[in-house]
């Protein structure tokens, strides 16, 4: 699967879209193949606020359980519970409806990768 | 235990291996200061046959409770165990340390694990139970702590002051660190009050039934007051209690935990023993320490394995749900045997027999002239309180050296405006005989 050129990425394997001020966060294709088998899912709740770096909730599969990173401050304005029930879903089209949470933010951290740099951070890490 | 011989050549071959002159030489990492300088008093060697003689002498000073009547109680119980438990533990396949990590190779181990979580969701009325940890007091804490993990953004605990003075101690020691607000919920009569169960951002309401003064809580105001909070109901039990008490999973709780070992353990020296901790299938993912689950193997054969491992410190690391617990699995097991060998009916039977001689002791107590229940309106299981005219000290000296009895627990050790508040465990162990002498002694103290 490919990775989409207009998201940005963390070193952790998450993606954000940036839209005004709404930043759209999932997990990548690469993270949900390596872990396999998803069997749980645990997000915030809308109004929660995420910052930068730190848990936003945690992601098991039959291998391990990840902590999923937020690559951005702000408020939780979405969260995809829908997912909850149907993991598969995060496998299947990681990019679009295995979408994970909304956060409206109004600043976005400096750090985060472009395609080709999270591709070779992939290829580095293999 | 084998037979490891300790010769002179033994201790040169094995010097010569790691290259040492003498034994001297291990311990020259210790600084000389540390170091102990004389001569160990223990007299001149005995020949064997003079020193097991001697040994002799000394252990005839021991006194236990198989000796004498027991009164006490105060979070250590004895019940009756057959002999059974003893012989079938011994079997060397159970003595391992050996986590049972590999299905393939520990089915036997596994499926005692999935027998023991099996009878104590049946007890306790939950739904889900791990294969126990250290003790009663860590049982509670993992809890408290399970309800801080599921109630993410709750910072504090109500902690009533009828769980056991050193679970209360140990709760202290795990919070203190953490940025958790830790309120003591007082007594009053003897019992928590559902008033007191108040207050935001609260995880959990943490209590004890029958609590350390042997009153019985209302599990279920307790646990519905738990959840106007939106808090979870963490209720420690005796489990032995549970034979004739309502399972608290039937009255709102959402963890029930607590020591084990008055189920086929004995108090020994003060352990080992084991805790249990029972919850809800929502909340497994928040157990700490290991579950065994069913499953089948590639054959469609019924198996066993550890699952939800992905949670745990050896896969997860600090983030694991715990990272200060293991399984008791020995003494687990010997409860297992217990519960097997009672049966449903013995174990109900065995309820009955520790309610009716307690409530007969402690009507034989409260009917001394001078005498009182200290909480009259209170139920009570196998222990209560009750006010004395003479301090329990002076009660439990005179029983003890006069009479060859061993009294209840002295309140005043804890408070010392309870010194006449005495603590009474009456089980199974201990016969109407045995509570007419007590009564019998103390009338000749008055």
């Amino acid at each position: 699967m490919s990775n989409p050129s207009d998201l940005k990425y963390t070193e952790s394997h998450e993606w954000v879209r940036i839209d005004g001020e709404t930043a759209t966060i999932g997990i990548t294709a690469h993270a949900a193949a390596s872990l396999s088998d998803l069997v749980f899912l645990e997000l915030p709740d809308v109004g929660d606020t995420v910052s930068s770096g730190d848990s936003f909730g945690e992601i098991e599969s039959v291998k391990a359980v990840s902590d999923l990173k937020s690559p951005v401050n702000g408020e939780v304005t979405g969260s995809n519970h829908a997912l909850e029930d149907d993991l598969k879903v995060i496998n299947a089209d990681p990019y679009g409806d295995g979408w994970l949470i909304k956060v409206t933010t109004s600043e976005i951290p400096g750090g985060l990768m472009d395609v080709s740099a999270y591709e070779q951070h992939v290829a580095a890490e293999a | 235990m084998t037979y490891v011989q300790n010769t002179e050549q033994n201790q040169a071959d094995m010097l010569a291996a790691i290259g040492m002159a003498s034994t001297d030489e291990l311990w020259k990492v210790i600084p000389e200061d540390c170091l102990f300088d004389g001569s160990l008093d223990v007299g001149p060697a005995l020949t064997e046959d003079s020193l097991v003689r001697h040994m002799r002498e000394i252990a005839k000073r021991n006194v236990t409770a198989d000796d004498m009547p027991s009164f006490l109680g105060a979070g250590a119980y004895r019940h009756f165990c057959p002999a059974l438990v003893d012989n079938l533990v011994s079997r060397t396949e159970f003595w391992t340390a050996y986590t049972p990590y590999q299905p393939e190779a520990s089915q036997g181990t596994l499926t005692t694990i999935y027998e023991f979580q099996t009878l104590m969701c049946r007890i306790t009325g939950m739904e889900v139970s791990n294969a126990s940890v250290y003790d009663g007091a860590t049982a509670v804490i993992e809890g408290v702590m399970l309800a801080l993990r599921a109630k993410r953004k709750a910072k504090r605990v109500l902690v009533s002051k009828g769980l056991h003075p050193d679970t209360l101690a140990v709760l202290h020691t795990y919070l203190k660190h953490l940025d958790i607000d830790v309120v003591e919920v007082d007594l009053v009569d003897g019992a928590t009050p559902t008033e007191a169960i108040s207050g935001d951002a609260v995880a959990a309401v943490a209590f004890q039934s029958p609590n350390f003064y042997g009153v019985l809580e209302d599990v279920t105001a307790l646990s519905a007051a738990a959840h106007e909070l939106e808090a979870l109901s963490v209720v420690s039990v005796d489990p032995i209690s549970l034979s004739v008490i309502e399972a608290p999973g039937k009255q709102g709780a959402d963890v029930v935990c607590g020591e084990g070992t008055p189920m086929g353990n004995e108090p020994w020296y003060g352990g080992p023993g084991f805790g249990f901790l029972c919850s809800k299938m929502d909340m497994v993912r928040q157990m700490p320490a290991r579950i065994a689950g069913e499953t089948t193997d590639d054959d469609g054969n019924r198996a066993v394995v550890l699952t939800f491992q992905t949670r745990e410190q050896h896969i997860r690391r600090k983030k694991a749900t715990s990272n200060i617990c293991t399984s008791q699995q020995l003494m687990a097991l010997r409860a297992t045997i217990w519960a097997s060998l009672l049966g449903k009916q013995g174990f109900a039977d065995l309820g009955k027999t520790n309610l009716s001689r307690a409530h007969y002791a402690a009507k034989r107590l409260a009917e001394l002239p001078g005498w009182s229940l200290t909480y009259p309106e209170r139920s009570f299981f196998k222990e209560f309180c009750v006010t004395t005219p003479l301090p329990a000290a002076e009660l439990n000296d005179r029983l003890l050296k006069e009479h060859g009895i061993l009294g209840g627990f002295d309140l005043g050790r804890l408070d010392e405006k309870r010194k006449n508040d005495w603590l009474v465990s009456v089980t199974d162990l201990v016969t109407r005989e045995d509570i007419d002498r007590l009564v019998d002694a103390l009338q000749g103290m008055a």
